[in-house]
């Protein structure tokens, strides 16, 4: 596995030139801003949840089922939010400080963020083609 | 005329090192897979909402158009951030390999624009979920 990294790798690094850091400067400050929203939004959903859950009547079960749901859901979404945060910072201070792991704790940021997106993405498909499935079994 | 300094004076030792390859291959990957399933179950969706709201009977059939013309909008929002995403993935693969700093750049470009239009709809889910929150 590491010979194989290390036969495809390049020898030589190559440095980000004046066009690339302005880009990844605007990049960074973007990702924070998504990542603030959302991490707003998300507090506003809870705040909104937990209202109509007071105001309804509901069986303890339904409350535990409504609670693990929106448990799941808030932990994905604080997840993404988190990792575009840290990217946005991490990249951000890396390009003023001229700090190279900085810089690369950013990327695995971004990496952790879009890996998280691909298996939420697996999860909802399977779901889709399982909904499907009985939909077409049951007729 | 010379540059600003600004633009010069950060991040002169930044480099696309063994590591930041590796994550960037990584991305790359990802990147590709979810710009690729996230444009499928797009189209796929709004196909069944379709059928859906055609079929007579149906829990859609009753809001009909208001459902086929909500979930639009969300695709209308989704599909440009996918194929940008792919851009990106696809543009920045080929820099790597060849070491181009132009191709990186157009593929960086590409990132920026997708977390620009993911910020300005963040920013305006946020303000109508505020809304909604607090007039409740």
């Amino acid at each position: 596995m590491e010979t194989n990294f290390l036969e495809n790798s390049s020898l030589f690094d190559f440095s980000l030139d004046k066009d690339s850091k302005q880009t990844l400067k605007t990049t960074a400050l973007w990702a924070n801003i998504s990542a603030v929203t959302g991490l707003i939004t998300l507090a506003f959903g809870i705040y909104t949840f937990m209202k109509q859950i007071g105001d309804r009547y509901m069986s303890d079960e339904q409350k535990l089922v409504l609670f693990i749901i929106l448990g799941v859901y808030v932990a994905i979404a604080f997840f993404l939010n988190f990792f575009i945060l840290q990217f946005g910072n991490r990249t951000q201070k890396a390009l003023i400080s001229d700090d190279q792991p900085l810089f690369n704790n950013g990327l695995r940021s971004l990496k952790m963020y879009i890996r998280l997106l691909g298996v939420i993405l697996i999860v909802m498909v399977l779901l889709f083609v399982i909904v499907l499935l009985a939909r077409l079994v049951n007729g | 005329m010379d540059e600003p300094t600004d633009l010069l004076s950060f991040g002169e030792n930044i480099q696309i090192d063994e590591e930041a390859r590796i994550h960037f291959k990584d991305i790359i990957k990802w990147g590709k897979f979810v710009a690729i399933t996230a444009f499928i179950l797009v189209v796929l969706v709004t196909f069944l909402v379709y059928l859906a709201t055609e079929q007579p009977g149906s829990a859609l059939s009753s809001s009909g158009s208001d459902t086929l013309a909500g979930w639009i909008i969300i695709a209308i929002c989704i599909i440009p951030e996918a194929i940008l995403l792919y851009r990106f993935s696809v543009v920045c693969d080929n820099a790597l390999a060849t070491e181009d700093m132009v191709s990186l750049n157009r593929g960086l470009k590409a990132l920026k624009v997708f977390f620009i239009i993911s910020g300005i709809f963040g920013l305006i889910i946020c303000f109508f979920t505020a809304i909604s929150s607090l007039m409740r």
